[in-house]
């Protein structure tokens, strides 16, 4: 049986490498008796859909005048 | 070369000089840093631009010649920062979490429709406040392995990483440590 301390681990696994299909179906038959392994995954899911769509967010973030100024000087610089 | 081409360089300035910050910002976390790479991506594609084939738009090219600018970056950057301690990798919230048999000895409350909070901006300024509590490495580990798509090999040979053991733990450590802050500070925060 796999323990909660495990499943954790394999549940951030699962996000970047498919398991091999025996630990996935001892994950799925624990998550199906453990609530708080199963929030666990949904929220570690979640938090990878939010960090993928990061591009989309933040539009305010624009490079300041002085550093688009000292760029300009550095391309001029660099073209000569 | 054409002699359009050398005028270029100011003409993505003015036009993705915005986009590549913002780009570059929310992977280095450092706003003078962000300020080089899109200084160093401009020189880079004057230099290359007789090699740019009008194959892709010039936004998507520069932004691939910004992508190896970061990786390069993080790779240069590896041996100034130190290695995890124990407390980096989340060792006593681990030890809070989970009894010494493995079993959870708090109770995680669900979070109710988290998607909603994407479109939210406040969301946005907590996410990027949890990113920058956690260690330098395991940031830039989780961004490189999340916005990237950096293979598994490659993480760690950017972040100096012994096997990809280590890489899946210090992931799992990262993403544990990122879930309780934005569960603190955004999910049951009132």
């Amino acid at each position: 049986m796999l323990k909660c301390k495990q499943v954790i681990d394999l549940a951030s696994n699962s996000l970047d490498t498919s398991l091999p299909w025996r630990i996935r179906w001892q994950m799925k038959f624990h998550l199906l008796m453990c609530k708080n392994c199963h929030r666990y995954l949904k929220q570690l899911q979640f938090i990878q859909r939010a960090a993928a769509s990061i591009n989309n967010h933040y539009l305010t973030i624009s490079l300041p005048d002085v550093a688009r100024k000292r760029i300009s000087n550095r391309i001029k610089g660099g073209k000569q | 070369m054409p002699p359009l081409a050398t005028s270029e360089p100011e003409t993505w300035l003015k036009d993705y000089g915005d986009m590549l910050y913002r780009y570059a910002l929310l992977r280095v976390r450092s706003e003078a840093t962000a300020e080089d790479l899109v200084q160093d991506t401009l020189l880079a594609g004057l230099q290359g631009f007789k090699n740019f084939t009008g194959q892709s738009t010039v936004r998507t090219w520069l932004v691939g010649i910004l992508k190896h600018k970061i990786i390069d970056h993080f790779r240069k950057n590896r041996h100034e920062t130190s290695t995890l301690s124990e407390t980096d990798l989340g060792d006593d919230l681990l030890a809070h979490q989970f009894d010494e048999e493995g079993n959870w000895q708090v109770s995680l409350v669900e979070w109710a429709t988290p998607d909603k909070s994407l479109d939210n901006e406040q969301f946005w300024q907590v996410f990027n406040d949890c990113l920058s509590r956690l260690p330098k490495n395991m940031a830039d580990l989780f961004m490189l392995r999340t916005l990237e798509d950096l293979s598994s090999e490659d993480c760690c040979k950017v972040l100096d990483l012994n096997s990809t053991n280590q890489l899946w733990v210090t992931l799992s450590r990262t993403r544990m440590k990122l879930r309780q802050c934005l569960d603190t500070h955004w999910f049951t925060k009132e």
